[in-house]
């Protein structure tokens, strides 16, 4: 059960694409991002900017990196924070910044 | 001494012969051409530039000429050599001086990352600039040249270098490339204006260069830090208006408008977040030059 429930918990964690750490300046809520691996710079909002924060630590899974994202959100928008949540980390891998564990 | 102390005859023979050396503002060139239009066209708008010893290193030894093809004689061109290569197609021989122009620019931009190159003219006041980075057709140069005309220092029209080592702003004042209606809009905002002859039929319709003011050539070693980035916009019948940017779109903005940002990668994004980090940085529409000047001017009034 142990090692099922761990693959599980592996499947929908995301990690950083690439090890080179992000080079990232902000200013009102509002962040650029350069990923040395790839040259491209990227405009990322606050919560998007929270997650790569967030993956620059550590690996996480889908409900943590929910939370990083809760906290970013406004009062009456964290009951869309899972909806948020997923749409950003679909976002993210698709600019090639991150990675789910598992492939 | 300055191109303007050779007389006709001197700059000709300097031209024509060994090449004709001169500096706009951090490099050297090194012009030989027998063609008349060209040798006119340069003492007229680089009259105040200064000249350079015989044995000065030279950054771009630039060669204009007519190639030796059939179309010497049957719809002559003209062709841009920099160090005996030809990094362009021949173009109608009238076009020689713009070509001149263009392959110049090109020059810098293809060789000099000790700078972060933005495609954006610059202008300074009292120390600080206002760069104005803009794709070609958004007024950029007409405005740059107004404002160049209400008294800021030119840095250039076409080419802000952030120099890579300390930020610093470096001023690369050339004559100011003007378009279609600019050309009447300048010397009616500016009667007296010095212009070269009007170029018809380029591949960007008719062009005239204004000749950049001897304080701006004077002073071009003087660097200065960026207080405004503005992206201009004219539209017909518009009221002027400057509307706040967030820095970082701003940052995006500014690094599509830049010839290496990305070739400089990590060094690029430090030097362009430093540049955005201490400017304001604003959307500007406007429809007179008038109107245009005014609100920049109260602009660096209002954040001294």
């Amino acid at each position: 059960m142990n090692s099922l429930s761990e693959t599980d918990a592996e499947a929908s964690a995301w990690m950083l694409a690439h090890l080179a750490p992000l080079l990232v300046r902000g200013w009102d809520n509002e962040y650029v991002v350069y990923a040395r691996a790839s040259g491209d710079t990227h405009l990322l909002g606050a919560a998007a900017y929270r997650i790569l924060a967030r993956l620059q630590l550590a690996r996480a899974g889908r409900a943590a990196l929910c939370a990083v994202v809760a906290g970013a959100c406004a009062e009456d928008e964290r009951a869309r924070c899972a909806g948020l949540t997923d749409a950003i980390l679909t976002d993210l891998e698709a600019l090639g910044l991150i990675r789910p564990c598992c492939r | 001494m300055r191109l303007s102390d050779l007389a006709p005859a001197q700059l000709r023979a300097r031209c024509h012969g060994g090449g004709l050396r001169f500096r706009t503002g951090e490099f050297s060139i090194c012009l030989q051409t027998r063609l008349t239009s060209v040798i006119d066209a340069v003492a007229l708008l680089y009259a105040q530039f200064p000249l350079l010893d015989d044995d000065a290193y030279i950054d771009f030894p630039i060669v204009l000429e007519r190639p030796r093809n059939v179309r010497r004689w049957w719809r002559p061109q003209v062709r841009f050599l920099v160090d005996g290569h030809a990094p362009f197609q021949p173009l109608p021989l009238d076009q020689a001086y713009p070509m001149f122009e263009w392959g110049l620019n090109w020059c810098v931009s293809a060789h000099a990352h000790g700078y972060l190159m933005i495609h954006a003219a610059v202008v300074e006041k009292n120390g600080r600039a206002a760069i104005l980075p803009a794709p070609p057709g958004s007024g950029k140069s007409t405005l740059c040249a107004a404002l160049v005309a209400r008294g800021w220092r030119l840095l250039s029209d076409e080419l802000t270098l952030v120099r890579v080592s300390d930020r610093a702003l470096v001023a690369l004042a050339r004559p100011i490339s003007l378009k279609n209606q600019s050309i009447a809009l300048i010397r009616q905002f500016q009667p007296g204006v010095v212009a070269s002859r009007p170029v018809f039929e380029t591949q960007k319709g008719t062009l005239a260069h204004v000749r950049p003011p001897s304080a701006s050539v004077a002073n071009a070693g003087q660097t200065c830090r960026a207080a405004w980035i503005v992206f201009p916009r004219y539209e017909a019948g518009a009221p002027v208006r400057l509307a706040p940017l967030t820095r970082a779109r701003a940052f995006m903005r500014v690094a599509d408008n830049c010839f290496n940002y990305s070739l400089l990668g990590a060094r690029g994004f430090d030097v362009l977040g430093e540049l955005v980090d201490a400017a304001h940085c604003y959307d500007f529409s406007y429809s007179t030059l008038d109107a245009a000047v005014g609100a920049i001017e109260q602009l660096a009034q209002a954040q001294p």
